[in-house]
């Protein structure tokens, strides 16, 4: 599963440490979750879904492998 | 929303985990050093005893920011050091017929956990920092 949180993250001009604070979880989570380390839950998708103002399918896609 | 994650002690408590850690060491450094005359084979029990409750509680408390990722890497590293565990158990003896051409293991169970909690805590903070 690839993600453009980076992308939508740099579009609202923010740090990771913004996100995170967000979020509600540490620096190294968003880390992860950008560089496709780590999927988060439906909470925290959601969590992004809102914050990006985009739907859910937006920030995250299903690759071939998934 | 329900909330999935494991139930573990408020942060605080890691310092009473590193007091206990140190009262341990201390402990250790009295009787290395022979200042009072106290009976080894005691003061050995009470100092693992000491050691493993301090890195129970260490292992037990949330960290500065406690997650769903950190949560997940907790999990993992609780079922790596089982595994390790495990694997000492099994694979200890036939190291130890290569070495002392004994298959017995001499190792206490303190001496085991020890290892354990040292093994968990390597491989959490190790994820944690390149995973």
């Amino acid at each position: 599963m690839k993600n453009s949180i980076k992308v939508e993250r740099a579009k609202k001009d923010m740090t990771q440490e913004d996100l995170a604070k967000l979020l509600g979880v540490s620096r190294q989570t968003v880390n992860s979750m950008e560089k496709n380390r780590y999927a988060p839950s439906t909470i925290l998708a959601l969590k992004l879904s809102e914050i990006f103002k985009c739907s859910v399918n937006e920030i995250f896609q299903l690759e071939e492998t998934d | 929303m329900e909330n999935t994650h494991l139930k573990l002690l408020p942060h605080k408590f890691k310092i009473v985990g590193y007091v206990l850690l140190v009262i341990a060491i201390l402990l250790f450094g009295i009787v290395i050093t022979e200042i009072i005359s106290v009976e080894k084979e005691i003061t050995k029990n009470i100092f693992f005893d000491l050691i493993l409750i301090a890195f129970l509680i260490l292992a037990l408390s949330k960290g500065k920011i406690e997650d769903e990722r950190s949560m997940k890497l907790r999990l993992v590293a609780f079922a790596a050091t089982f595994l390790y565990g495990v694997g000492f158990i099994v694979i200890g003896p036939f190291v130890s017929i290569l070495f002392h051409g004994s298959f017995e293991i001499d190792i206490h169970a303190h001496q085991l956990l020890f290892t354990m909690f040292l093994w968990y805590f390597g491989v959490f903070y190790f994820m944690k920092k390149f995973n």
